[in-house]
């Protein structure tokens, strides 16, 4: 046998890996932090640019209930409990709902239905905020107006539409959370006597007690930070909610609707204001959270489980409002497609893309298309894919960071400015990406301007989070002896993860990756601020402005003018959804191929 | 009795995790070409000591080791906690076999091929004939070369720590580390993993965690238990006279 | 009366020729050109802005023109930061924008702002008093204005709005609009809303009546484009594009072209009285 150790054999291989799990290691801590970075820099702008108002002392003026700037009332009280009323009302109504239908999914009762309802949770998704909120507008105002009469746009519409937006959110937190402690724990409840849902009750719930509060903390968030659903539905108008049926303008649609002000006026600083209490707010909701007691669920409500669980009549309690909540999920969902379907499917041809211009020369740019949405559909594919060229190397390179190499302080920095981040609600990084734009070209770059760069960059900070937070936590989850093993063998580190870490845990990362992505095609309110136009023709380069599907949803759900812009309305809203849609699916059949390689 | 040359040599070795201590002032020889035993009762610091010597601790948040560590190499004497070896060279030297067999979800040949070809930049053939050596040394060669395709995961328990083995001693380290290789197989394949290292006994120093008596008996050179984080009892050349041993050991503890 | 008629027919074949010269003239001046013009701004301006840059971009591919509404203060922001080339705005430019960015302006259409109605409702004539009463929330109630028994639905535009200022400065006095207005973001949209619901007040450019609104006489004036440049109704005013600094190259072009002489077609379309 040869003596020799094998790893003295190749010396310069082993430098190379040497070196090269050295240069994996400093990139991906330095794209973690940038996360930290954004952050800072996000919080830096809200912080100087509401300034003013603490050196000015026009603070007292900000903390009051009238919003008239034209009289020189700059209240941004309204707003705030606008936000606070829908976000809660929202939440309130998803969070029952979404665990109702992830006991429903957890069960082991029923395979089809489950799978089904699975499968439209999970393509709910999919779904973008503004096609939520244009079916609204369409379908469910009109509703709501007939039923209870009013204005329409109110609280109500708004957190009915909200809470579907969320519950995706929360259930596939939820499911992900209790299914792994499902199959943990199901021989042990099996063993125990449990009946399914006993098991689901007494030792799934508990055993997923993170998982039920990393679903409420993305939900609610993801109620507070939304602005596109406020904006299209809830009427916007400043004043104290009295009543559901009121109009009330959220934090987040106040910032869309009066960022267009004169720079240095008292309204201007007042948005980061606004923007501040919205950033202080998220990272308070996840402090209090994940702060909370402990790990294990609180003996209160373990008593009221277990009191659930006990008694017959309570079980079919529970049973009923699982199958209600999938119940109003799918109808909610199904008609919410249906009425889709039924008003763009006959409108949707060659004509709605392409307008009067030969398909050929609109491809190709020769001609621009006029009446159609083809620039809107290029630029968002664009946006899409710039966008996850930068978010999705630096946020797995953060995640990656997060779980292998970082340490103590650096490492809860980091964890810490990735909740965070998460918690920014997209309008805020709109604002962040105009006023950046606007201090570049007060400093360096006096050529800067709001483009589909700029779009694409803040969006990619926007997902950032997501995609870190997906990879840190995937491979956390991979049993410690599988962690050990690459070490063991003599890999380094970069070895270790890529030939066994990240392979095993592709199935999370990759699904946070379809999020993120999802959330990209969609998101309305960064580009709102950073560089869409309504019209524009095709973007030729990145410092273009650029049309944008969603953007083209939400402009013509306000204001068609004519049955054929309501056409175009309802055919983009039908070609976004199938664009996120088809992003889903390729990203699935990508993790289903990478998985297969792994096997072999 | 013979002065034996020590592979490791442990002086003052405490570890810490997240302000724990697990183990305190270690001093310890672990003598080149022997079979080492590690003994005692659950929570001693059996397996940290183990994975004091590759340095596996690390892998987890908030692990401090202290003291003194040396390797005694043909090379020179190195201090691997002191930087002088990096952690994959270290890893290499000292192979490790965990408590539960841990199979890669792939192939019953890629199992041991990937890490070769990854590691020491193996070529198809060459890892190939390290993967038939290895399976040999291991004994599964015979029972897996039709299915070498298979996924190793359809493998018995038995057979799939004979893998981990196999897929470790590829590697050719010059120690191997054994953290309870047998005690979550039944007895049958116990019975054969504790076959198989006896025949590597003498070709690799073995450091080996077991709470099996009779197989530390039959095995071990050397004895060390563990108490609370420190050697309680220390029992050099059991090979003498093993029979006497065995009734001895209980008294160790 | 035959003589007349000649008379007038060739007038019109005159008009309409130097009409085609003077359109031929105008759009060939951007050939050979390339870049891109930003517009920004006033929501009323989108339709003149959308038809002028699809003919110029039809004429000439190699130049990109981008449309985007937001209304008055985006227009006067971000031309004024350099952030578009035009910005477009419904009401002429305060003195303390013009001295803060160097804007200059463009005037270069009529247009009125009229309270608009849903068409089922039957109020059909308001007073100046009775609108300022309405939008301050001292009327609540249809029936206190002759018509059905049913709550008031205001909507107003956001501060960003030329038009919301001409409207709230002419024809509310500067007066409080009531908080619990729903706001909404452009013309259009408070078409659109005004439109859906029965109850609903709001008030928008004239250009963008149609039959899905009612636009009520006010203070017996009715609310056409024709009345507003007679000064027979009193709430108009005028569209500008403005520039930071004296516009250039393709900008210039842009300009001349929406206040040239072929573009007063478009702008009549829109529903707009053309200046020239």
């Amino acid at each position: 046998m040869d003596q020799t150790p094998l790893c003295r054999r190749n010396p310069s291989r082993f430098c190379r890996q040497l070196f090269f799990d050295r240069l994996v290691r400093i990139l991906s801590c330095g794209s973690g932090f940038v996360s930290l970075a954004t952050l800072a820099a996000i919080f830096a702008f809200l912080a100087i640019l509401s300034l003013p108002l603490f050196t000015q002392g026009q603070w007292g003026q900000i903390l009051s209930w009238t919003w008239r700037p034209y009289q020189g009332f700059y209240g941004i009280l309204p707003m705030a409990a606008g936000s606070l009323a829908l976000s809660v009302f929202a939440f309130a109504l998803a969070y029952p709902l979404g665990l109702g239908v992830c006991l429903f999914v957890c069960s082991p009762r029923g395979g089809l239905m489950r799978r089904l309802t699975l499968s439209v949770v999970t393509f709910m998704t999919a779904i973008p905020t503004v096609v939520y909120g244009f079916v609204s507008v369409f379908l469910l105002v009109p509703l709501l107006r007939k039923a209870m009469g009013g204005s329409g746009p109110s609280l109500l519409a708004a957190a009915l539409t909200l809470a579907l937006l969320i519950l995706p959110t929360i259930v596939l937190f939820l499911h992900g959370a209790m299914r792994d402690t499902e199959k943990r724990t199901r021989l042990t409840s099996a063993s125990l006597g449990f009946s399914p849902l006993q098991a689901l009750l007494l030792v799934v719930l508990p055993g997923s007690a993170a998982g039920l509060r990393t679903a409420a903390i993305m939900g609610y968030c993801r109620a507070l930070s939304d602005t596109l659903i406020p904006l299209m539905l809830a009427g916007n108008a400043p004043q104290f909610p009295a009543s559901v049926f009121d109009s009330v303008r959220t934090l987040t649609a106040h910032i869309a609707l009066v960022v267009a002000t004169d720079n240095s006026s008292p309204a201007f600083h007042s948005l980061f204001a606004c923007g501040l209490i919205l950033f202080g707010v998220s990272l308070a909701v996840q402090a209090a959270v994940r702060k909370g007691p402990s790990r294990a669920m609180g003996d209160r409500r373990l008593a009221m489980l277990s009191f659930l669980a006990a008694r017959p009549a309570c079980r079919v309690l529970v049973l009923g409002w699982s199958a209600v909540s999938v119940a109003v999920v799918l109808g909610a969902v199904g008609s919410l497609l249906a009425f889709l379907l039924a008003r763009s499917l006959p409108v949707l041809d060659l004509h709605l893309f392409f307008g009067d211009t030969p398909v050929l020369a609109a491809v190709f740019g020769r001609e621009p298309v006029w009446d159609g949405l083809f620039a809107a559909c290029a630029g968002t594919v664009a946006l899409v894919a710039l966008a996850s060229l930068m978010a999705i190397p630096i946020g797995m390179g953060g995640g990656i960071a997060l779980s292998l190499y970082l340490r103590g302080p650096w490492a809860r920095a980091l964890r810490f400015s990735a909740n965070a981040l998460a918690g920014v609600p997209s309008i805020v990084m709109g604002l962040f990406g105009f006023s950046l734009v606007i201090f570049l070209r007060h400093t360096v770059a006096p050529e800067a301007n709001t483009s589909l760069l700029l779009s694409a960059l803040c969006i990619a900070l926007l997902v950032l989070p997501y995609t870190i937070n997906a990879t840190a936590q995937s491979l956390e989850t991979l049993p410690e002896e599988l962690r050990l093993l690459g070490p063991s063998l003599g890999m380094t580190s970069w070895q270790s993860l890529r030939r066994i870490l990240l392979p095993a845990a592709s199935r999370g990362i990759l699904g946070g990756v379809v999020l993120s992505m999802g959330r990209a095609a969609e998101d309305t309110a960064v580009i709102l601020l950073t560089g869409v136009v309504a019209q524009g023709g095709l973007p030729r380069g990145l410092f273009d402005k650029f049309e944008a599907l969603p953007f083209t949803i939400y402009y013509l759900a306000a204001q068609y003018q004519s049955e054929h812009d309501l056409n175009k309305g309802f055919g983009a809203a039908l070609t976004l959804l199938v664009l996120t849609a088809l992003l889903f699916c390729i990203a699935r059949a990508l993790q289903a191929r990478m998985e297969k390689e792994w096997k072999h | 009795m013979e002065t034996l040359t020590p592979l490791f040599t442990l002086r003052g070795v405490g570890v810490s995790l997240g302000g724990r201590r697990i183990l305190d002032g270690i001093d310890l020889d672990i003598p080149k070409g022997r079979a080492t035993f590690v003994m005692g009762r659950s929570g001693a610091g059996k397996t940290t000591l183990l994975r004091v010597l590759n340095r596996l601790n690390e892998c987890f948040p908030g692990s401090e080791t202290c003291g003194d560590v040396r390797l005694h190499l043909e090379r020179g004497v190195v201090r691997p906690y002191a930087g002088e070896l990096s952690l994959p060279e270290l890893r290499r030297l000292v192979g490790m076999v965990f408590q539960h067999p841990n199979v890669l979800p792939m192939s019953i040949g890629k199992n041991i091929a990937m890490p070769l070809t990854t590691v020491h930049g193996f070529g198809r053939d060459e890892a190939m004939d390290a993967v038939r050596m290895a399976l040999e040394e291991a004994q599964l060669w015979d029972e897996v070369r039709d299915r070498l395709d298979t996924d190793a995961r359809t493998l018995s328990g038995g057979q799939q720590q004979r893998l981990c083995l196999a897929r470790t001693l590829a590697m050719r380290p010059e120690v191997l580390l054994l953290d309870e290789p047998a005690s979550s197989l039944d007895f049958m394949s116990a019975k054969g993993i504790e076959e198989l290292l006896e025949s590597l006994r003498g070709r690799y120093t073995l450091v080996v965690v077991s709470h099996g008596l009779e197989f530390a008996a039959r095995l071990a050179d050397d004895i060390v238990v563990l108490r609370d984080g420190r050697v309680h009892n220390r029992v050099r050349d059991i090979s003498e006279n093993r029979a006497a041993w065995l009734d001895g050991l209980e008294t160790l503890f | 009366m035959k003589r007349f008629l000649h008379c007038a027919a060739a007038v019109l074949a005159v008009f309409f020729l130097m009409c085609g010269m003077a359109g031929a003239d105008m759009l060939q001046q951007f050939a050979g050109q390339k870049g891109k013009i930003d517009i920004a701004g006033g929501t009323a301006h989108i339709p003149v802005m959308n038809e002028a840059a699809k003919r110029i971009m039809t004429a000439n591919p190699d130049i990109r023109i981008t449309v985007e509404g937001g209304g008055t203060g985006v227009g006067v922001q971000k031309a004024g930061e350099g952030l578009v080339d035009i910005g477009n705005t419904g009401r002429a430019l305060s003195g303390d924008e013009v001295a803060k960015y160097g804007l200059v302006s463009f005037p270069f259409a009529v247009d009125g702002v009229t309270v608009v109605l849903n068409p089922a409702n039957s109020v059909s004539a308001l007073t100046s008093a009775q609108v300022q009463d309405i939008f301050a929330g001292k009327i609540t109630n249809w029936k206190d204005v002759g018509g059905a028994d049913a709550a008031i639905t205001l909507y107003t535009r956001d501060e960003a709005s030329g038009t919301r200022e001409v409207f709230w400065g002419k024809l509310l006095k500067k007066g409080a609009i009531a908080d619990k207005a729903n706001v909404v973001a452009s013309n259009g949209a408070m078409k659109v809303a005004v439109s859906q619901d029965a109850q609903g007040i709001g008030y928008m450019s004239i250009g963008f009546v149609d039959a899905a609104v009612k636009a009520p006489l006010l203070d017996g004036a009715e609310p056409s484009q024709d009345n507003a440049k007679s000064g027979a109704y009193k709430i108009a005013r005028m569209l500008y594009m403005n520039t930071k600094g004296e516009p250039q190259g393709l900008t210039k072009l842009f300009i001349d072209y929406v206040t040239g002489p072929e573009c007063t077609e478009i702008i009549s379309k829109a529903g707009y009285i053309p200046l020239r």
